[in-house]
């Protein structure tokens, strides 16, 4: 048993942060919000996918009629094969 | 499942790689100040205590106000010493010192007469075959000029391993250049981590490998140009003299890497898993990672543990 790095074939990244969620869904690892630390610390709101199957990250555009406020520390529960309750 | 615990004591020295590095280091004692003045701020060794004393240099506050090469240092100021370098991204720091290097040194007008290119002409077969850089140094006679070969030998024990990798740290305590005092800083960096690995005997790996001084009676001049000395915030650079007198010396350290790779320590990150995967990302991190590390069952079989009768 062991740890091993993905790549990342799309060279896309994302910023690296803490306090997110991750939820694993059909091979797809949905990363959400968090805190990022640059010169000061800010709030994030964005949703990243990492396809565990292809190894390359993606922003998906989100249609939304309520914007997700900034969070972090927060949890994210996988509801069945629909929802993501955040 | 079974919690892995990972630490620097705790690294499998069976996936120790060593990668022949070649230096040229001055043989000559530079100045105490100048030994101080390079001092890693955070971290150094006392080279004058038989590398038995490491210490934090308190006293070094301000590398960039006394070094005059500071665009080399700022290359690595995005660097994260806390981690071991892999090697790819230790040859790219190393190939851009020589570059930024050489680039300082084109406004100098002695340093334009010195030809850096033909230089790495005439050495560009050993660049690619081993981490290279260059300097210049003063004054060494003939019979400072000692070259360091490597080899794989079986020490049939942990102890004289350990001994010897002690003797490569002093090898690397040569290097005084300025130039080569990053370089030396992250290969010292290794070794450390290496004797402290060293207290638990039963980890160390019986073959290594090992430098050997030896003469090196092959060494070519590099230059017949004369380079002026000059200050800068009480630093003496290096000097070139006229050919026939001035030669180099070679040093051939190793830098040590681990290859077995686990998840820097972290904290508010997150971990998923589901049927197949086990998924690690982001968190608190020393170097503010972004990879996606996956937990890799490998031989281990759930079904052992679960066997119904």
């Amino acid at each position: 048993m062991e740890w091993k790095k993905l790549p990342n074939d799309n060279n896309i990244s994302v910023s690296s942060r803490f306090g997110h969620t991750g939820v694993l869904y059909q091979k797809k690892l949905l990363i959400f919000g968090g805190k990022i630390k640059l010169n000061n610390i800010y709030f994030m709101a964005d949703l990243e996918i990492y396809n565990l199957e292809d190894k390359h990250w993606s922003t998906p555009i989100v249609y939304s009629k309520n914007t997700l406020k900034l969070r972090s520390n927060h949890i994210a529960e996988l509801i069945g094969n629909s929802s993501i309750l955040l | 499942m079974k919690r892995t615990h990972h630490n620097s004591n705790s690294m499998d020295l069976g996936a120790m790689q060593t990668i022949k590095t070649k230096y040229n280091f001055n043989t000559t004692k530079s100045p105490t100040i100048q030994k101080s003045m390079y001092r890693n701020p955070n971290k150094s060794i006392n080279l004058n205590n038989n590398d038995k004393n490491i210490f934090r240099n308190s006293h070094v506050t301000n590398l960039s106000t006394i070094n005059p090469f500071n665009s080399l240092y700022e290359i690595y100021n995005e660097s994260n010493y806390e981690r071991p370098l892999a090697f790819d991204e230790f040859k790219e720091k190393i190939s851009q010192m020589i570059t930024q290097y050489k680039l300082d040194s084109a406004d100098n007008k002695g340093l334009q007469k010195l030809n850096l290119e033909n230089l790495s002409v005439e050495e560009k077969l050993k660049i690619k075959e081993t981490l290279n850089a260059y300097t210049k140094f003063k004054n060494q006679s003939k019979d400072a000029e000692i070259r360091v070969n490597m080899e794989d030998r079986d020490y049939q024990n942990p102890y004289d391993s350990a001994l010897i990798i002690k003797k490569n740290k002093e090898i690397s305590g040569q290097i005084t250049f300025d130039f080569y005092d990053r370089t030396r800083q992250i290969y010292n960096k290794e070794i450390d981590k290496i004797n402290e690995i060293t207290y638990n005997q039963e980890h160390m790996p019986k073959k290594i490998r090992v430098t050997n001084l030896v003469g090196n009676k092959n060494i070519s001049p590099i230059s017949d140009q004369t380079i002026t000395t000059k200050k800068k915030e009480s630093l003496i650079l290096p000097s070139i003299i006229p050919v026939g007198k001035n030669k180099f010396s070679e040093l051939y350290g190793s830098y040590v890497y681990c290859t077995k790779n686990f998840p820097e320590s972290r904290e508010q990150f997150t971990l998923t898993y589901d049927l197949f995967d086990v998924v690690m990302f982001g968190g608190m991190s020393s170097n503010k990672s972004t990879t996606v590390w996956t937990l890799d069952p490998g031989m281990y079989n759930l079904f052992d543990k679960f066997i119904i009768l």
